[in-house]
């Protein structure tokens, strides 16, 4: 009688054993969704992230041109030439003191790029531990994370900005630690919102059962599914990065006077507007594109996030 | 009701309790005497003992916060360094012309973004559709400041002298006056309004009530007015409250551009000269706004959506943003 | 001509309706059938055999993409078949009530109860506000909903499930429409609350002298409430006739296994007989008869022909070529 027992014991495991081993591998990681046949959405977010490639390349390939083609100064004043429309010489024309447009608004490439990166970085990484933090544990870590994410939701960013320059004194790493913390809390609710979604499946129910350290959960099972949404919410955190330093540098504040910005181009432009509109349309055609093509993407991930979940 | 409202209250508190936290922290954190900073170089040393006895800077931090937030209360909030004048009156002489343009350009977003999303998702997938999301996607894009250039481009060139120039507040044309800056500040954000109602009208569109209205005999513009655009609000109400903070910011970026003399003005002044009690106030009082907005947006919604008065004050959970309403299970009753 | 002559005879004429999805898959192929006044019909058939189309199409609320493609649909002998949607506001919760399967999502959840029950009121008739509420209120105690005054200021989600169909019940019947369609009104309900929803379709028929076109797979509530019931299979009714006469002498193939495998008292211990499972959804043309992949007395004319409909007995047709004399 015992030994029966243990016996069926034994099957039950077995087949509990095998329950979870099939939930687990049913679990709706990206790469299984990756593979099955493409579908409609995913011929729409092919064509979004086409767009939004194409648009970010413009500003890539004018800026390698500029590496190896560059005839003017970024500095140099010329009072001969000044105003210049947009001819072979100037591609984009001369501002006020004679400069070659082209030339400054190409050096201004990388420095915006390294100020994005680097306010994403900070809002990521800080989004991702709050965000995952408050989703898995929920209770106060949760109310906690919610509050201080409200707080910094009410204050405008570019208000942020300015309050760490005002406190700090301008200077590049201001603006990113600044504009970094006024993006904790877009990637906190990404993630915040994931977690707490996933936490509910059965596939994490059974892998607690199992005895799967709380890490080994976020890290190996969690994560992924929110990999593809966090990434739409990366691509969409570029272009708001661009669009907040852009500002905060065109109200003269932030990035310091040497360094070329966009904003700043712009803000210097508004001075002779109607003598010479295209040195306000290079820069801010600039801005535009790189926005408008992490934009695409951001939508791209975002259609296939949410045909992933669906699967 | 009322206990939600109170919760909903303490939460407000609790969140600008933080502001001041984080604005004080900042305060802390200056390398080096901010009073010599505020003073410069040039400023002898009983001139900065005076100033550090002024602004307390020397008392430790609770007791600071203890004496703004009592400030606060009786509507005090610090005397500015750079203008010698209380921050208040500064505020309350600069802040007419940044609210009047943030509310303008909040109307303009309105008016513009609703019979567009209408139009947009009432022949969704059509060309019209696409072109509608298109065209404001492009403008999500551009900066306000840039937009604003554009926009002058555009009216100068056109012999249209809509530029406010050296404003005057009191003048009868003000709709005609602002209509630029607060264009400027609207079509950037037209947008995202645009996008979340006409999202939730073509969900709300395929809800299963709009065939019971086809059932009941209601025409088309019935069941769009009273069913489907009634219960696509909470989420256009929510993503409303947050473009307010937009719309702010916009409006202190639009003010340099075309001189208004409002709050933006005067905070690039006070950064510029590191004049801390008018920094504080103005983004504090920022913060406030925004934070009493969406106050208002979840009272609003509750009187929208029956459901979340329920979900929230029996559950006892802070609602995130639009989520809930849609997740909401029916509690049903036992059948009598 | 043939029209004019059932123009007083039925209250609702469907001829050869063949409903078609932009892919064009035929979701109904051919189907017939009419309504006397009075008489409850039912529509009987598996998911996807094209009862709810067919209902859909009845009350011109086809999903887009999907659209009439042949046959028409006559209702008090007016052609409805492709009627303008003014038209149809006119025609639908006027003189067709129509009761959905799914009340918690069928009721607008954040408009009051009584003042969507009065919406259909607002629409068709001019009476005044006093009136309406009159009306609503009797509606609402007609369909024996408790405490109206209270529960008319309710919202959808404080109610039971049942209740929730009690109201989209009182919605139909507010106007005394001439047909009432009721697409599954029992599915999302207990065994106890469907019978008394059963209970109250009989009463609204027989008091408000309206017919009744019922649309179930569940055939114990059919025998329960049809006159007459047709038997839908992938599009195509096979098999018609008085509820007696189906369901205790059923004679195509597929209601014979249907009945058959509904487990009943006296089947108790015997294996219930299940019928060959449906390899796959066939949705193109007709060439044979659909069923014949099922069959057991699959003979050789079922591969080859389509069959009509034979006549078994008075009023009793099957679409089986063992009847074809």
């Amino acid at each position: 009688m015992k030994f029966k027992d243990k016996n069926k014991d034994k099957n039950e495991n077995e087949n509990k054993n095998k329950d979870i081993n099939n939930r687990v591998s049913v679990a709706p990681t990206a790469k299984h969704a990756y593979y099955r046949t493409t579908s409609a959405i995913d011929q729409g977010a092919k064509i979004q992230f086409r767009i939004g490639f194409a648009l970010l390349a413009i500003p890539l390939v004018l800026f390698l041109i500029n590496l190896f083609y560059r005839p003017y100064d970024t500095s140099s004043m010329n009072m001969t030439e000044r105003f210049m429309s947009p001819d072979l010489n100037h591609w984009f024309g001369t501002d006020n003191y004679g400069r070659d447009i082209f030339t400054r608004v190409m050096s201004g490439l990388p420095l915006t790029i390294i100020i994005s990166i680097g306010i994403n970085l900070i809002g990521c990484l800080s989004g991702l531990l709050i965000g995952g933090l408050s989703g898995y544990f929920g209770g106060i870590v949760d109310y906690w994370g919610n509050r201080i994410s409200d707080a910094l939701l009410s204050i405008p960013a570019i208000l942020m900005g300015m309050l760490f320059v005002a406190s700090f004194g301008e200077g590049i790493r201001q603006v990113i630690v600044a504009l970094g913390i006024m993006f904790i809390p877009s990637y906190m609710r990404v993630v915040r919102s994931g977690f707490l979604e996933y936490r509910q499946r059965n596939f994490v129910k059974r892998l607690q059962l199992l005895g799967a350290s709380s890490a080994r959960i976020i890290w190996l099972h969690l994560f992924p599914q929110i990999r593809t949404r966090l990434m739409s919410a990366i691509a969409l955190g570029f272009a708001n990065a661009i669009l907040a330093e852009s500002s905060l540098s065109f109200l003269g504040l932030g990035v310091p006077l040497s360094q070329i910005t966009w904003g700043k181009m712009l803000k210097d432009a508004q001075g002779f507007i109607f003598q010479a509109p295209w040195s306000a349309i290079a820069p801010g055609m600039m801005i535009v594109t790189l926005v408008l093509g992490s934009f695409f993407i951001s939508n791209g991930l975002k259609q296939l996030a949410q045909q992933r979940s669906l699967a | 009701m009322a206990r939600y409202i109170l919760k909903k209250a303490g939460q407000m508190l609790i969140t600008l309790l933080l502001i001041i936290l984080l604005v004080f922290i900042m305060f802390e954190l200056i390398p080096g005497n901010p009073a010599r900073i505020m003073l410069g170089m040039n400023a002898g040393d009983e001139q900065v003992a005076a100033l550090e006895a002024e602004l307390g800077i020397n008392d430790p931090l609770p007791l600071k916060i203890k004496n703004y937030i009592v400030g606060l209360v009786q509507g005090d909030l610090g005397r500015s360094i750079r203008f010698d004048k209380p921050v208040n009156e500064l505020i309350g002489e600069a802040a007419p012309a940044t609210f009047s343009l943030a509310i303008y350009a909040f109307i303009l977003i309105v008016v513009i973004s609703v019979p567009l999303a209408l139009l947009a998702a009432n022949k969704q997938g059509s060309i019209l559709d696409n072109s509608i999301r298109f065209i404001t996607e492009m403008t999500l894009a551009i900066p306000p400041f840039f937009m604003a250039i554009i926009l002058m481009l555009i009216f100068r060139t056109t012999q249209l002298s809509l530029s406010p120039g050296q404003s005057n507040l009191s003048s009868a044309g003000f709709l005609r006056q602002f209509l630029m800056p607060a264009l400027a500040v609207a079509l950037s954000r037209v947008a995202m309004a645009l996008e979340f109602l006409r999202d939730a009208v073509v969900g709300q569109k395929k809800m299963f009530y709009t065939k019971t209205a086809i059932g009941k005999g209601a025409s088309k513009s019935r069941i769009i007015f009273f069913h489907v655009f009634r219960n696509s609000l909470v989420p256009f109400v929510t993503v409303l409250g947050l473009i307010l903070a937009e719309v702010f910011s916009g409006s202190i970026i639009i003010e340099q551009v075309f001189l208004l003399p409002g709050l933006g003005r005067l905070l690039v002044t006070a950064v510029e000269a590191r004049d801390f009690p008018l920094t504080q106030g103005i983004i504090i009082l920022i913060a406030v706004i925004v934070i009493i907005v969406n106050f208002l947006v979840d009272f609003i919604n509750q009187f929208i959506d029956p459901r979340l008065r329920l979900s929230d004050v029996k559950s006892g959970k802070s609602h995130f943003g639009l989520k809930l309403g849609y997740k909401l299970k029916f509690r049903g009753d036992a059948e009598r | 001509m043939q029209h004019d002559l059932t123009k007083s005879e039925y209250i609702l004429q469907v001829e050869h309706l063949k409903v078609v999805s932009a892919q064009g898959a035929e979701l109904v192929r051919d189907v017939s059938l009419k309504i006397k006044p009075g008489e409850i019909v039912g529509l009987v058939g598996e998911s996807g055999s094209g009862k709810s189309i067919s209902t859909m199409a009845i009350a011109g609320i086809l999903p887009e993409g999907i659209s009439i493609a042949q046959g028409n649909i006559y209702f008090n002998g007016q052609d409805i078949t492709h009627i303008s949607t003014r038209d149809r506001c006119k025609i639908n919760g006027n003189k067709l009530g129509i009761i959905y399967q799914d009340a918690s999502q069928s009721l607008n959840p954040l408009i009051r109860i009584g003042k969507q029950i009065d919406e259909v009121l607002k629409i068709h008739t001019d009476l005044s506000p006093q009136e309406r509420r009159n009306r609503v209120y009797g509606t609402m105690r007609a369909v024996n909903l408790p405490d109206v005054k209270k529960l008319a200021k309710r919202y959808p989600h404080e109610l039971s499930g049942g209740q929730r169909q009690r109201v989209l019940i009182a919605m139909a019947i507010i106007n005394n429409p001439e047909l009432l369609i009721a697409d599954e009104p029992t599915t999302a309900l207990d065994v106890s609350v469907k019978a008394q929803i059963i209970e109250l379709i009989k009463l609204i028929n027989f008091s408000r002298k309206a017919s009744v076109l019922y649309i179930s797979h569940d055939f114990s509530t059919v025998k329960e409430l049809c006159d007459r019931v047709y038997v839908l299979y992938q599009g195509i009714p096979v098999e018609v006739g008085e509820t007696m006469q189906i369901t205790e002498q059923p004679q195509h193939m597929y209601t014979k296994l249907l009945l058959e495998s509904i487990p009943t008292p006296e089947k108790r211990g015997r294996h219930l007989l299940t019928m060959k499972a449906r390899t796959r959804d066939y949705r193109g043309p007709a060439t044979n008869c659909l069923f014949a992949d099922r069959c057991p007395k699959v003979f050789e004319r079922c591969r080859q022909e389509v069959p009509d409909m034979y006549e078994v007995c008075n009023g009793h047709q099957a679409a089986c070529f063992l009847f074809d004399k």
